[in-house]
């Protein structure tokens, strides 16, 4: 199969790869199942590919891109027949307004890097859970069966996770 | 860090992973909705939550990337700048891989770089990088129609519980748990495939052929009629089977595959021994190693029971067929009901069944096809039974029958069994098929 990017849509590409972290975090936000987030995140490329000639340039993209994106989302939620119980669309384009300040796509890949040094900073059983939790992608309750300790703990030992690495990331300004 | 008492940020933090985890009750779900919306800091802590969930899932893959790696690739010219991770260390582990990757020092080096030109060569691989992301995606080959209680997909070393209307890529491993069962569509056609509990299935495409194999279990197949050349192949322990256009069953245990087919025809072959064998319409067989397969008979009605009524003053009155063991009682009078037909368990091991019915009711059964064999094993005449056990076989179909009396009401009942390791449901039509007086008995 021979691979074609046609050159109308070269913009839309680099514009969602300009976009990707905080594309990926409004579909997460409402899809939440991680698994499900990559499936609906590559529908909605292809919806921005697709509507691409009724995106106006003079117009910021991000604000139109999670529009895209929450539509989508949602729309494949219903598809699966699943009750929507996420925040409102208010909030998710709150949440991506707050997300885009943290800067673009350099800023985030520089912001990965900072939390792989978080991360060596944790607990050898902190580091262990993260890499069950988030690297090989174990639910909560697999992960209780696991370690042989409640979801209930889990949460708590997670939201310490999270608290800590949050406070690293502060402490580890970004170069500047 | 259990020993820090928890505080109100604890449990914001907490409310905010558990939605991000589909876990946070409906309510709680406003509330913190409401929240959000009007507290800025809070909004700041949640963007910085799915900030990590994502990368942190992007450290995974980029550790899973280089344990995938040869531990011989070359070391990176020292004027070359990479645009990308390339540690030469493989291993999964958080702390080996964040400390290989050296995050700062390849920002330096990074800055170091000519600007302009770098950030367009980024541009240019990255777009390409996705143009191949998009491209090397597994192919999207059906779509999960139907799902009652629990389907695992298995895509590569991840696992996921599946909903209906998720995409089946090529490479994905179907696994049923006990008391569940799931159907799929293929995408753009007719061709759905259903699948019975305690079911492992890889849904694949192979030059254009769709590919199904059974590892255990058993599934029931429509299949569209296929282009030219490009049949649908299954495969089992036993066998390989070829379809162009059918409507079949197919049930594989450790020591044996039974095709069944409804429609069409199906060319089985065994693995290792054995020509291949033409499978018509109306027709089963049983592939075992070592043993001929031969064609057996099936009923043309498969999926119905054979219902009769009847009075003691004018005889059977009336034939019906049930799509299930159940019967109403609606639209008949008082009398005898009569319901028989095969059971066809789904695997081997022991069945409990339970009979619910209108005055006097009987339940019969044979250890094999042959009514002359059936006996009794409940009656509601027995206060002390509240049920019956029998041990059956899943290659093998038994005769069945339900006899319901009533001088004062119309007959009515309703037959359910737990399956092994089940819950007790209704026997459902899948699972049965009409007396058929003409058909040879063993």
């Amino acid at each position: 199969m021979k691979l074609e990017v046609h050159d109308a849509y070269e913009d839309a590409f680099r514009q969602v790869l300009a976009h990707r972290t905080v594309l990926l975090a409004t579909v997460r936000a409402i899809v939440r199942d991680p698994h499900r987030v990559e499936d609906t995140f590559s529908d909605v490329t292809l919806e921005i590919v697709r509507c691409w000639g009724s995106y106006d340039p003079s117009r910021p993209f991000g604000p139109w891109a999670r529009g895209l994106a929450r539509r989508v989302a949602l729309a494949n939620l219903r598809k699966a027949g699943r009750e929507i119980t996420s925040l409102d669309a208010e909030v998710i384009e709150l949440l991506g307004s707050e997300m885009e300040q943290m800067g673009g796509e350099p800023r985030f890949e520089e912001y990965k890097n900072r939390l792989g040094e978080c991360l060596e900073k944790l607990s050898e059983a902190a580091r262990r859970l993260v890499q069950r939790r988030y690297f090989e992608q174990r639910t909560y309750v697999e992960l209780a069966a696991a370690e042989n300790k409640s979801p209930g703990t889990l949460y708590v030992a997670f939201t310490r996770i999270h608290q800590t690495l949050a406070r690293c990331l502060k402490r580890q300004p970004p170069t500047p | 860090m259990n020993a820090i008492p928890p505080s109100n940020d604890d449990q914001i933090w907490r409310q905010m992973l558990e939605y991000l985890d589909g876990t946070l009750p409906t309510g709680e779900v406003q509330e913190l909705n409401d929240r959000l919306k009007r507290d800025g800091e809070l909004r700041g802590m949640f963007a910085d939550l799915l900030a990590q969930q994502i990368k942190l899932k992007e450290l995974g893959e980029e550790a899973a990337l280089l344990a995938a790696d040869s531990a011989e690739a070359p070391e990176p010219a020292s004027n070359i700048v990479p645009l990308s991770p390339a540690p030469p260390k493989a291993t999964a582990s958080v702390s080996a891989t964040t400390r290989s990757v050296k995050p700062r020092r390849r920002w330096q080096r990074l800055r170091q770089a000519p600007v302009l030109s770098g950030l367009a060569m980024a541009a240019s691989l990255t777009l390409v990088g996705v143009a191949a992301w998009l491209w090397l995606q597994p192919v999207k080959l059906a779509r999960l129609a139907k799902l009652e209680g629990t389907l695992t997909i298995e895509r590569g070393n991840r696992k996921f519980a599946a909903e209906p209307g998720d995409a089946l890529r090529a490479g994905d491993r179907l696994v049923t748990s006990p008391n569940s069962r799931a159907s799929f569509r293929y995408l753009g056609e007719e061709t759905e495939v259903s699948l019975e509990a305690i079911t492992r299935l890889q849904i694949d495409q192979q030059r254009g052929s769709k590919h199904l194999q059974l590892d255990q279990g058993t599934f029931e197949a429509t299949v569209a009629k296929q282009k030219s050349g490009t049949p649908v192949r299954l495969v089992t322990r036993q066998a390989e089977a070829v379809v162009v256009g059918t409507r079949f069953k197919l049930l594989s245990t450790m020591n044996a595959t039974r095709l069944e087919v409804f429609e069409g025809a199906v060319s089985i072959l065994q693995s290792f021994e054995g020509p291949s064998l033409l499978v018509p319409a109306g027709n089963g067989v049983n592939v075992v190693p070592g043993q001929p397969a031969v064609l057996q008979k099936l009923s043309d009605t498969r999926g119905t029971l054979l219902l009769e009524e009847w009075t003691a003053a004018s005889g059977v009155t009336n034939q019906t067929y049930l799509g299930q063991f159940m019967f109403s009682g609606v639209g008949v009078k008082p009398g005898s009901s009569r319901a028989r037909g095969y059971l066809h368990p789904p695997r081997s091991g022991a069945y409990s069944f339970h009979v619910s019915g209108s005055g006097q009711t009987e339940l019969w059964l044979s250890d094999s096809e042959n009514p002359a064999r059936a006996r009794r094993i409940w009656s509601s005449a027995d206060p002390q039974a509240e049920s019956a056990v029998a041990q059956l076989r899943a290659e093998q179909r038994y005769y069945i029958e339900l006899r319901c009396t009533s001088e004062s009401e119309p007959a009515a009942f309703t037959l359910s069994w737990t399956t092994p390791g089940g819950q007790q449901r209704v026997i459902y039509g899948d699972y049965l098929s009409p007396f058929d007086p003409g058909a040879n008995v063993r």
